[in-house]
Formats: C-alpha cells, structure tokens, sequence
C-alpha cells in the first residue's frame, strides 16, 4: 500500500502529473509561449457522513495531509456498511493509451512552426482585419489510491489548434473561429482545406447575411451544434448529483418515461477517445456505456458514488474534477445523439420555412436552453436560401428533445480546444461531445 | 536583464452543502509563483505550484528567453505600494463554519419548501508582483463568498434561484437576506403581457453578458486594427451623456487587485474607457499601447506563467450619485435574477433568454414573472435606453450596484 490509510474512514488520493503547452500570436506577434509541468494531488476522507478534503501541491506531505483530515473526522468502526462506501471500487489497473505520442516529446519549436504553416491562410485575407492563433496541448498522467485497495493509473492527451478573426467591409462585421482538435500531434497536419473552406464561407456570411426575422421555426443543427445541443439541453439534467434529495426532479426524469420520437437515442461514455475520454472516474470508478435516452424513452443518468447511493442506482463513473483544486462532481465525459435514418439532404428538402445553424459562438442550458450561433442560413422551400444573422436560438428542455424530429445518418464526434463544460465553480472541464444533424420544431429564433 | 516575481498565494475554507446541510469541507493552501525575465526585450517566463527552487526556476526562465518571445516595453520601476484587507473580516475558519452552519439551519425553518444547495468559501488571498528595479506590489485580502442555489422542491428546474453574498465583513442578517433573497417572492406569481414592450430592467451582481461587447471590441488589438465597431471613433460620442465605462482597480469598490499584471498602478485606480458618452481609449497592456500609440489602461493579465496581455480586469460602469429608487423614478422594472446564454451579433444586435425574472418597484419584489427575453442594440443599451448604475448596493460591502436600462421584453414559453 502505497499510503497509510486510517482505520474506520475511507480514504481516497488522486495524483495528477501534468505537462502542458500553449503558444498564442496576434496579428504575428508571439504573445505568449510556455511549457508548464506539476504534479498535485486531491485528498478525500469520508466518515459515514461528511467528506473531509485537501488539495496540495506537496506530495510529499500526502500521507501528513490523510492523517491531518482523519483528525477532523469522527473514526467509524461501521464505514464498510455505509452505503456510499458500496459504491466505491477497488480497480487495480494501469491503462496508458498515449505512450509513445505524448505531446511532451514533441520539441515546442514544431509547435511554433505549426501555427507559423497556418499564418498564411488567414493574415493574406483581405477582410480578416485582426486575427489571434493559439495552441494548446495537455498530457497529463493521473493515479488513484483508495483504503479499498484500488491502485489505477491511467493518462489522457489532448492537443490542437485555434483560429480566431474577425473579418469587416465598411459596417459589415463577422467574427469566427475554427479549430483542430487531434489526440497525437501528427493529427494536426492536413488542416489547410478545411481552413480554406470555412474562411470563404465567412466572407460569403460577412457580405450577404442579413438579420433574422425574430419568430418560431424548425431550425436544423450541424453535427457540431447538435453536440451542443445534447449537452446543453439534456446532459446536464442527467446529471443525477441535481436530484439528491429532490423528489419533484427525479419524477420529472423518471426511467421509463418517454421524452422523444423513437429513433432518439442519447449515449454518454468515457470511454471514447478524445476530449471526454476517462477510463477510470476521480472516484476510481470505471467508465461505463450509459443509454440516457433508448428510443426516445429515459433509460439511464449520470452518477458518482453519492448520487448513485442517494437514487439507489449503479455508478457509471461520471465522478470528475475539473483538477486537483477541486473535489469530484457529476460531469458528462462523451455524450452524444446516435444516427437516425434520414439523411442531411432530406432533412433540408422537408423543411418549408426553418435555419440551418451551421457554427456557434456557445450555449448554455437552464430551463431555457441556448444557442448563440455564428453561421447560420434561411432554408426556404426545402432549399438553403441566404445566411441570415441569429443573436440567439431557445428553446424549452423540457420539450425540445420531443419536438426533434428528423435524425439524419452520419454521427459526427468533436471536441473543443480550450474551453470546456461549466459546473458550478468549475470551468473549463474537457469533455467530448457530437452527434448528426437533427431538426428541432418550434425553436425561438431572434 | 530584470527579473521580475509574480506570486499568487490561494488559502480555502470551501464548504459544500447539498439538501441544506454541510457534506464536504475542503481544505486548500495552493501557491503558484512565475519569475519573468526580460532581456533584449524579449521576455522570458517559467512557472511553478508549490515550493519551488528559485535558482532552477530562473534557469528554466532564462532557458525560454531562446524563443525571444517579444517585449519592448519597461518593466515597472521604482513603486511601492501594500494594500492589506486581511484583517477586515475577523473571523477564523470555526467561527466561518458554525455562521454557515446556522444559516442553513435558519433558512431550512424559515424555507421548508425550498432546497439549497452548492458551496460557501472563506477565501484568503496574498497576491504580489516584485521585480529588480524597484517595484514591489502587494495585495493581501480576506472574504467570504456564499453562493447558494435555491429550488422549489416542486420545482422541475434544476435551480429556481441563486443567493449570493461576497463581502469583507461578515453582517448575519444582510447575509440571511442576501441568499434567500427570492426565496419570498418566488411563489406569488405576476402578470407580463404577451406582446413586447420596453421597460426598464434591473441587473445586479455579474454583468459580464450585457458588457460582452465591450471586452470584444475595446480590447487594444481590435481597436486598433479596425475590427472594432468603436474603431477609429475616439472622441466620438455614441452613448448617453450618463454612460461612462471605466477599468476599476479600486479595491475598496469589489476585490479589485489594485496593479495589473505589468505593475501598473493607475491614478484613483480607475482609468476611463468611455466618459459620458463618448469613446476615449481601448483596454491595453504596455506592449500593445507602445505598438498602437494608445494609452496604457492598466488591463495586463495576471497569470503566474503567462506573458501579460489585455484582459477587461475591472472593466465597469460607472457608478451615478442616484440610488435605485431614484434611476426608476416610480416605474415597475423587470429584475433579472438569472439570464444566460444570450449574446450580441457582430454588428451590435442583442437578444437573451431570462431564465429567472421578478417584478420590480426598487424596494420589493412583486412576484415572479414568467419566461422572457429581453432585446436591444448595443447604441441603445448604453444610449438611449440607459437609466444608469444605482449609488446603493444590495447589502454593506457588496461589490454589487444595480444596473438599469431600458429594454424590449417579451414573454416566451411561459412558467417553469
């Protein structure tokens, strides 16, 4: 063992060693270029009825900080019947998926150049008047200690690139960025189309949008946004940590009910590699495969050990820490909406008077949910008609995944370059999200 | 070469309470400290968490000056100041606990119906730039922060509501009133007409959204290379005569950190933005002030191992000599409790959802009002439709006034 663990507490340690980059330009001008390393660690001791938890950057005080929090718990000779202990495991694994491509070796003079290749494409744009580059990557390897004996270690990598710009004629306007997101750095290459693309479809927004006539339509999401729109609109009320001792809320979500059409299927796993990627939660348990929705009806939520012993459900391993600073919450790891049977074509050609939302700035889920798109279109007659400027797309959670009602074939996954999924006090969390393009009836556009 | 030390010093009480009652105590003591050197105006930058060896530490410094990451600008020479607003609360940590354990009891009597929940923290902060050349620049603070979400337990929404109270000095029942503040109202329910109508509507606390478009298009960069609606528009006026926005570093206005991340420290700790109206300056660091021909605002980031650049720090409205009462004039007023997610178009045009929303006479809540959402431009937000930022605040040594404008609002889908 590892620690000495105190006799009638649970005790858990999760041990973060990090490296990271980031390498920013304005305009050409290097603003920012730093590599940074840390190791730190996240203390929790739990008594049957109350959490005990320190964060240091000490490790080597680890084992003075387990005996300083154990001196403030009152020692419980039962602790093995609590019902949140159950739901804590004892894996012992060691899962290193990024050995050999960690971003760690890759020399930070590649990573200038990298953003040096993509200058071009942006500054020689004659309507981009004020652009920004940034790149970032993160390997980062954790390790997880409990009293019950768990012992995983396991890494997670993250790398990509961001452009940012804003491009003007005379009073027109448009802001936008596009990113790369990869797992190893060699992901990174082969960018230049696609940047090419998105930088003339910007222009044609810029010049020719105009502003939306305010009102309710059925508004079509790109896969991207759809990705969004999961997390957004349903992800988080699956966060289960929400319902703990709220009756009114579990009856609202309770499994079986049917909240959408029969080709809705919502899935949530970490399993997946990417930006969500979490093999093993910051509570030491495993990722599952969880359904949320199967069919259109509520098949399964998001749990950590408190709220999976609260609602008397299993763990899925949704426990997550923005870092060492913070304590374990129920978060999203990958969510996203699986394939429908319609295609992107079909979707467009039955929709009368509806919007395409093609990117966003970001959005954001209450009650209302939102939208706050950048390129979006007019899809009129079964046909994309002219872009047209949107401020903000709403709708009710409670009603938006029963008015989706077109799924189109292709699922598509992404995941963000800085920024991340908000919590509370802790932000920006990674996650992964995506899915295909799905239509949404009676959304309020203005 | 000058050497230059950033320290920032985070000391945490944070407790989390879940169903209204207490069920973690975090502790947490997190040091972070980045030394900067600046040679042949490159600058060169390393960073650590915890205990760290100064000598190896310079090394890696000196080791990113390779990169000649650019910076032509002076370090701050020659200013000495220490603000210590540590001692102002006087409270330890226990009493910290056993004042947020009786609340939650209070409010759990007082408000049966409704759960509370999410984090109280007795923050202590020790933050500091130190270079060579003379500068040394202290900040040390002492505050509590209780941030409580509210849900009717019969509620659907995952939150009805949110409390807060950040201040200096600990007042038991400003406190009680500030996080239960909706907590009255909430279930009496008052009439909004279905059609869009302008009326005037009161923000308290964050107004990150509806300032959003100034830390877009006042920042230096995009000011200066026209991608700014406000580009090439100093000295003009395009706001009301009431309207000044300013940076505040004053740290007796909020917790404000009194010099920015270049050791600038600004005279009365305020430098204006926008005065009565009209366009004066962008947010600028030292390096993007020297590039443009702009005026250095005092907005250099902070960050231990970053190299600085222009952040809207202590980007506000200025405050007016009127309380609220007076900016309302008699008028009932909409009270944005929560509003997220909306957002300004490229070109000005603004539009957001309010999730939570009271009527208003300036004094009492009237009851809650329905979905809505509000609309306007940003000419006028802060044009036509600006009432002003209200001399009072919710409760003594809140960092909050109460902004009012004029704005379109329409009811959406109705109760939640």
């Amino acid at each position: 063992m590892k620690y000495t663990f105190p006799e009638g507490l649970y005790t858990d340690v999760r041990i973060e060693h990090v490296f990271s980059t980031e390498i920013a330009y304005t305009m050409e001008n290097l603003q920012d270029c730093k590599e940074k390393k840390y190791s730190a660690a996240f203390i929790r001791v739990y008594d049957g009825a109350m959490w005990y938890n320190a964060s240091t950057s000490d490790l080597k005080g680890i084992q003075d900080e387990i005996n300083a929090l154990a001196k403030l718990a009152k020692p419980n000779p039962n602790i093995a019947d609590a019902p949140i202990y159950k739901n804590l495991s004892a894996h012992k694994d060691v899962v290193m998926a990024f050995v050999g491509r960690e971003v760690s070796g890759v020399p930070l003079q590649d990573k200038i150049q990298l953003l040096h290749k993509t200058m071009p494409f942006i500054k020689d744009n004659k309507y981009v008047k004020m652009w920004r580059l940034w790149y970032t990557d993160n390997y980062t390897v954790k390790e997880f200690y409990n009293s019950k004996g768990a012992d995983i270690i396991f890494d997670w990598q993250q790398c990509g690139f961001n452009a940012s710009f804003t491009m003007m004629d005379g009073d027109r306007k448009m802001d936008e960025s596009c990113s790369v997101p990869g797992i190893s750095f060699s992901d990174l290459k082969g960018f230049e189309d696609d940047l090419i693309k998105a930088l003339a479809e910007c222009e044609e927004f810029m010049l020719n949008s105009v502003a939306v006539e305010p009102g309710k339509y059925p508004v079509i999401f790109a896969p991207f946004v759809t990705g969004v729109f999961v997390h957004e609109c349903f992800g988080h009320k699956s966060e289960s940590d929400f319902m703990i001792g709220d009756e009114a809320t579990r009856q609202e979500w309770k499994l079986g009910k049917k909240v959408g059409g029969d080709d809705l299927t919502i899935v949530e796993t970490g399993n997946i590699i990417g930006n969500g990627y979490t093999p093993y939660d910051d509570e030491g348990n495993k990722a599952t495969m969880t359904y949320l929705i199967k069919n259109g009806e509520l098949t399964g939520r998001l749990h950590h050990a408190a709220s999976a012993t609260d609602l008397e459900e299993g763990v899925t391993g949704n426990g997550r820490a923005m870092s060492f600073e913070y304590e374990p919450l129920v978060r999203m790891t990958t969510s996203y909406i699986d394939k429908g049977s319609k295609t992107f074509e079909e979707l467009i050609a039955e929709t009368e008077n509806g919007i395409l939302v093609k990117t966003l700035a970001h959005g954001s889920g209450m009650s209302t949910f939102t939208i706050a798109p950048r390129i979006s279109y007019l899809v009129k007659n079964g046909k994309i008609d002219k872009p047209v400027r949107v401020s903000v797309v709403t709708g009710n959670v409670f009603e938006a995944l029963g008015d989706i009602d077109g799924i189109s074939d292709k699922v598509e996954m992404w995941s963000f370059i800085g920024g991340g999924c908000g919590k509370m006090e802790q932000y920006p969390l990674p996650v992964g999200f995506g899915g295909p393009y799905i239509r949404v009836k009676n959304m309020t556009v203005q | 070469m000058i050497k230059e030390t950033i320290c920032i010093n985070h000391k945490k009480t944070s407790l989390t309470v879940t169903s209204g009652e207490i069920s973690a105590v975090l502790r947490s003591n997190i040091k972070k400290t980045g030394i900067r050197l600046y040679d042949n105006n490159c600058l060169g930058i390393a960073g650590a968490i915890g205990d760290y060896n100064d000598a190896e530490l310079t090394n890696r410094a000196k080791s990113m000056l390779s990169f000649k990451l650019p910076y032509d600008a002076t370090p701050t020479e020659n200013i000495k100041r220490e603000e210590d607003f540590s001692k102002e609360l006087g409270i330890s940590d226990e009493e910290f606990v056993e004042v947020s354990r009786k609340l939650l009891r209070e409010m759990g009597q007082r408000y049966p119906q409704f759960l509370f929940s999410n984090k109280i923290n007795l923050v202590e902060t020790q933050e500091s730039l130190v270079n060579d050349v003379g500068t040394s620049l202290i900040q040390k603070d002492r505050y509590v922060e209780y941030g409580l979400v509210m849900k009717h337990r019969e509620s659907k929404n995952l939150m009805d509501g949110f409390g807060s109270y950040d201040a200096r000095v600990l007042n038991y029942d400003d406190l009680l009133k500030a996080v239960s503040i909706n907590c009255e109202a909430y279930e009496k329910k008052a009439d909004f007409s279905e059609a869009g109508e302008t009326i005037p509507v009161v923000f308290l606390g964050s107004m990150f959204q509806i300032l959003m478009k100034f830390y877009m298009d006042l920042n230096g960069d995009a000011f200066a290379n026209g991608a700014s609606l406000f580009s090439g528009k100093t000295g003009e006026k395009l706001f009301s005569d009431d309207f000044s926005l300013v940076v505040n570093r004053n740290p007796k206005d909020g917790f404000n950190r009194f010099f920015d991340g270049e050791g600038i420290v600004l005279p009365d700790d305020r430098f204006a933005l926008i005065k009565n109206g009209e366009i004066k300056a962008p947010y600028t660091t030292k390096r993007t002030a020297k590039m443009y021909g702009l005026p250095i605002s005092g907005s250099a980031s902070m960050d231990y191992d970053s190299a600085p650049s222009a952040t809207p720090y202590g980007l506000a409205v200025a405050k007016s000599s009127k309380t609220l009462k007076e900016l309302l004039g008699g008028r009932k007023a909409i009270y944005v409790a929560s509003a997220s997610g909306g957002d300004f178009t490229p070109q000005g045009e603004y539009a957001s959802p309010i999730q939570i929303a009271y009527m208003f006479d300036g004094e009492n809540f009237l009851g809650r009002l329905p979905q809505l959402s509000m609309s306007s431009h940003i000419n006028d937000l802060f044009g036509k439709g600006f009432i002003g930022l209200s001399a009072d605040n919710d409760y003594l040594g809140s960092p909050n006034n109460y902004l009012v404008m004029n704005m379109n609002v329409k009811k959406i889908d109705g109760w939640m």
